[in-house]
């Protein structure tokens, strides 16, 4: 993006771009930033996620840390349908396949990633122009109470099939709101890992998602339509 | 090719009948009109008599101050009134009437003859005039007062005439008009009879009860009770419980300065400050009084006078929702629970014409006792509903603020363990079908819980019937209770307290709405911004002429925002304040709370229905659920025995 904002300095800051951005559309911030937003989002996947970034001024770009980095806030768009409801699930972090991994739930990279989310609403009908859709009101949204808990259950019933050694037996269907996924251009991929006895393996990359029944709690929770 | 008309000024027997069609339009209106003139002479009796439905004939006589016959002869004449004056006495009409029309319109459309005598003469006048012509004047020989007689009425204007309905509709609509009149002067004995027999009687009645006994019968005037706000504008009156409701408005008698008027602000505020205790499209009866500085409404903008417009409609409709909101909080409304302790109302009887509630000076009018005070009016004091303090409805010091204060008060302790209302559904502990019929001890609550024994605390409760009924006993009747419909009107008081507690939840919109606005809209908006939030709004400008709605309150989720905040718009330019958001929430509440209520079929256990109980006793409008339906219906032994064929 050509006209990246600099970081915010603090949450208010970042409140009110977030206010000020919202119900405006995807081509009035493009134009904002100084980029023609493509025709739709093939090809583009991450075209919107870098949009929002430059517009409210996030730093971290592809590190692994927090997208604002100073503050400790996630950005993460949500897709919405024409009923009101996520669209697609939403990336969290990737999974480390290391057996010997005894990382306990506090110092883990998914209740790093999650504890402070920004979460922005994004219109995701397909039917709808990218240029013409709108962006929603966005919330600025802690893990904690029943839906930490929630995600921790699936969390740890994860991890003890990877301490065990066991990463390839995870399927997509497992965690009820945080779930295991390839996360790879193709099935090609290799990830060189550690199993539980200490050797070497190579396995499929994986990260972890949240199913659209947990952010779908996060809308109803705090938005109505 | 017709020839154009040319443009020539009227004959004035056709200016005339014209303006008798705005004035006089069937029989009741000129009953109407007359009747308004003699209360305006100060008569205590007017008598009117009518035939044929009042097509053949009209004849109304009273014994007010009458008239010499130099003013009978101007009287009859167009714009001529002895009510007005000048521009400025049109500012502040204490009257009935002050056009100076009807008088002459009547004359123009029918055989028309007033005789009349004042206190000074010895003899009277009497004019006599058909269809508007030069009148005929005589002496008569009769009591001070005045006597209009009206034959054939509208046998010059054929076209006006047929659309008379039946005897019997004009006669009704004549029965109405009468009994209005003598709902706002319950002092003046009036009569009304038909082809020569007496069809109401309407006594000089100093208490306002008797006279509603009269007009509403004898078991709504038995169970209305007073209401009053003291502060200007001042209200009095008398409102029926929400168990008495009619289908239509008819019972809903409201009179301005004692003038009797639809005001749909006043209607509205009567029907707000019901709000959920009537089901929908239901309403009650009410004689409900106002008075406002005379300079404060304008009477002048129909000519049938039914309607007014207030210089602050909001401050009018506020003190009746206040003064009807606080009777009902003060009622509980449960069958059989006014018996004996009927309401005696305010006091009348110091109320010399009868008028009720004439805007002007209230200070000093008179005391309770009716003594006079510097002004010597004979007017209803609202102030002297001071003295009924205590008897009923008003039993609280009025005080600014002390009814929001004291409704808030009241319902923060009802309320404060309704949270620990948890009913566990699944647990069968019913004993109703045992079969054993023996009534039990319910479960102790605490005492802080239960407060005073209330009517529902009394009853000994004997066990769940249809999985819906809770089925109690008193001393002398059995009581069933709709365990859903007491649980809804909890739920509903919880919602609507938080409410009134300005603790609103906001509710944030997904996508904000962009609203387009107009610039009066725009001006509005901004002007009312922070009320707007205080109603639970986000609302910011988005664009040139452009806001956008971002959050609005939780309890209105459902309700499209755009449309909302324009309604919000409308009424706020039409009353200076919001009442739409009033209106939503009631509907709202009633029905969140219906959807969070406890349902038939939930085996309710006694710990339940205890608590149920003692929260019952402590919520105002516990005998009805937010739709209206009766939460207890009372069979009485003698009811019982009836229906067993004993005595």
């Amino acid at each position: 993006m050509r006209d990246h904002r600099p970081p915010p300095t603090d949450e208010a800051e970042l409140l009110r771009r977030v206010a000020a951005i919202a119900g405006r559309t995807v081509a009035e911030l493009a134009a904002s930033v100084g980029v023609v937003p493509p025709e739709n989002l093939s090809g583009h996947k991450g075209f919107l996620g870098d949009l929002l970034e430059a517009c409210l001024g996030a730093s971290a770009g592809s590190r692994d840390e927090p997208d604002f980095t100073e503050l400790g806030i996630e950005l993460k768009t949500l897709p919405i349908d024409a009923r009101g409801r996520p669209r697609e699930s939403t990336y969290v972090c990737r999974v480390v396949h290391d057996a010997r991994d005894q990382q306990q739930w506090p110092q883990s990279r998914v209740w790093r990633k999650l504890a402070r989310v920004l979460w922005i609403p994004v219109d995701g009908e397909p039917r709808l122009p990218l240029a013409s859709r709108r962006i929603g009101c966005g919330l600025l949204w802690r893990l904690e109470g029943e839906l930490e808990a929630l995600v921790r259950a699936d969390w740890e019933q994860h991890q003890e099939l990877i301490r065990h050694g066991q990463i390839d037996a995870i399927r997509a269907r497992d965690g009820r709101y945080l779930q295991v996924r390839p996360k790879a251009a193709n099935s090609a991929a290799r990830l060189e890992s550690v199993d539980r006895h200490g050797v070497r393996i190579e396995t499929l990359p994986r990260g972890y998602y949240l199913r659209t029944a947990f952010t779908r709690l996060v809308v109803e929770r705090y938005h109505t339509l | 090719m017709c020839a154009r008309p040319t443009i020539r000024r009227l004959p004035e027997t056709v200016i005339d009948q014209i303006a008798a069609g705005e004035v006089v339009e069937r029989p009741a209106s000129v009953i109407k009109e007359l009747l308004e003139n003699a209360l305006d002479a100060g008569a205590t009796r007017v008598q009117v008599d009518v035939e044929g439905g009042g097509r053949q004939r009209i004849r109304i006589l009273d014994n007010g101050t009458g008239m010499s016959a130099d003013e009978a002869r101007l009287a009859i004449e167009r714009h001529a009134t002895s009510k007005l004056t000048c521009f400025d006495d049109l500012q502040r009409i204490a009257t009935l009437g002050f056009r100076g029309e009807a008088l002459a319109s009547i004359r123009s459309v029918s055989r028309f003859t007033l005789s009349t005598r004042d206190a000074a003469a010895t003899l009277g006048t009497r004019l006599a005039s058909d269809g508007g012509a030069a009148p005929l004047v005589s002496e008569v020989a009769m009591n001070r007062g005045t006597e209009i007689d009206v034959r054939d009425l509208f046998y010059n204007v054929p076209a006006r005439l047929k659309f008379l309905k039946k005897e019997k509709t004009e006669l009704g609509w004549i029965a109405e008009i009468v009994q209005r009149y003598a709902l706002g002067y319950p002092t003046v004995h009036i009569t009304l009879s038909h082809n020569g027999r007496e069809l109401a009687s309407y006594p000089c009645d100093i208490d306002l009860r008797q006279r509603l006994h009269t007009i509403f019968g004898p078991k709504v005037a038995a169970s209305m009770v007073a209401i009053e706000q003291p502060i200007p504008p001042r209200v009095l009156g008398f409102i029926s419980p929400p168990t008495l409701s009619k289908n239509n408005t008819s019972g809903l008698y409201s009179f301005v300065n004692g003038r009797f008027v639809r005001d749909p602000t006043i209607q509205k505020a009567i029907q707000n400050a019901y709000g959920s205790l009537l089901e929908t499209r239901r309403y009650p009866y009410a004689a409900i009084f106002v008075s406002v500085e005379p300079a404060l409404v304008d009477v002048n903008v129909h000519p049938m006078k039914h309607e007014v417009r207030f210089a602050d409609s909001g401050s009018v409709y506020h003190a009746v929702h206040r003064a009807v909101t606080a009777a009902l909080a003060e009622s509980a409304w449960l069958s059989g629970a006014n018996d004996g302790r009927s309401d005696p109302g305010p006091d009348f009887t110091s109320v010399a014409d009868g008028r009720l509630g004439v805007g002007a000076d209230f200070a000093g009018l008179r005391d309770a006792r009716g003594h006079t005070g510097p002004l010597g009016a004979n007017r209803m004091a609202p102030s002297e509903l001071g003295t009924v303090a205590g008897r009923g409805a008003s039993r609280y010091s009025a005080r600014p603020g002390d009814y929001a204060e004291r409704l808030r008060g009241r319902r923060d302790v009802a309320l404060r363990e309704l949270a620990e209302l948890q009913y566990r559904p699944g647990r069968d502990t019913s004993r109703a079908a045992s079969g054993d019929g023996a009534s039990r001890q319910l479960p102790l609550v605490r005492g802080d819980e239960l407060g005073a024994r209330g009517f529902y605390g009394s009853l000994r409760y004997v066990g769940q019937v249809l999985d819906c009924y809770l089925v109690c006993e008193s001393g002398d009747a059995v009581h069933l209770i709709d365990q859903h419909a007491a649980h809804e009107r909890l739920t509903y008081e919880r919602l609507r307290r938080q409410f009134l507690a300005r603790e609103v939840a906001r509710q944030r919109l997904l996508f904000p709405v962009n609203v387009a606005l107009t610039q009066r809209e725009e001006g509005l908006l901004e002007e009312n911004l922070s009320t707007f939030e205080r109603l639970g709004f986000e609302i910011a400008r988005f664009g040139p002429e452009t806001h956008a709605i971002k959050e609005i309150p939780a309890l209105l989720g459902g309700v499209e925002p755009e449309a909302l905040l324009r309604d919000l718009l409308y009424d706020a330019i039409a009353f200076g304040h919001s009442r739409i958001l009033d209106d939503h929430l009631d509907a709202l509440l009633s029905k969140m709370a219906c959807h969070s209520s406890i349902r038939a079929g939930h085996k309710i256990r006694d710990e339940e229905v205890a608590r149920l109980f003692a929260e019952l006793d402590r919520i105002d409008f516990s005998a009805n659920c937010p739709h209206g339906r009766p939460i207890v219906v009372t069979l009485s032994a003698g009811e019982i025995l009836h229906r067993f064929n004993r005595s």
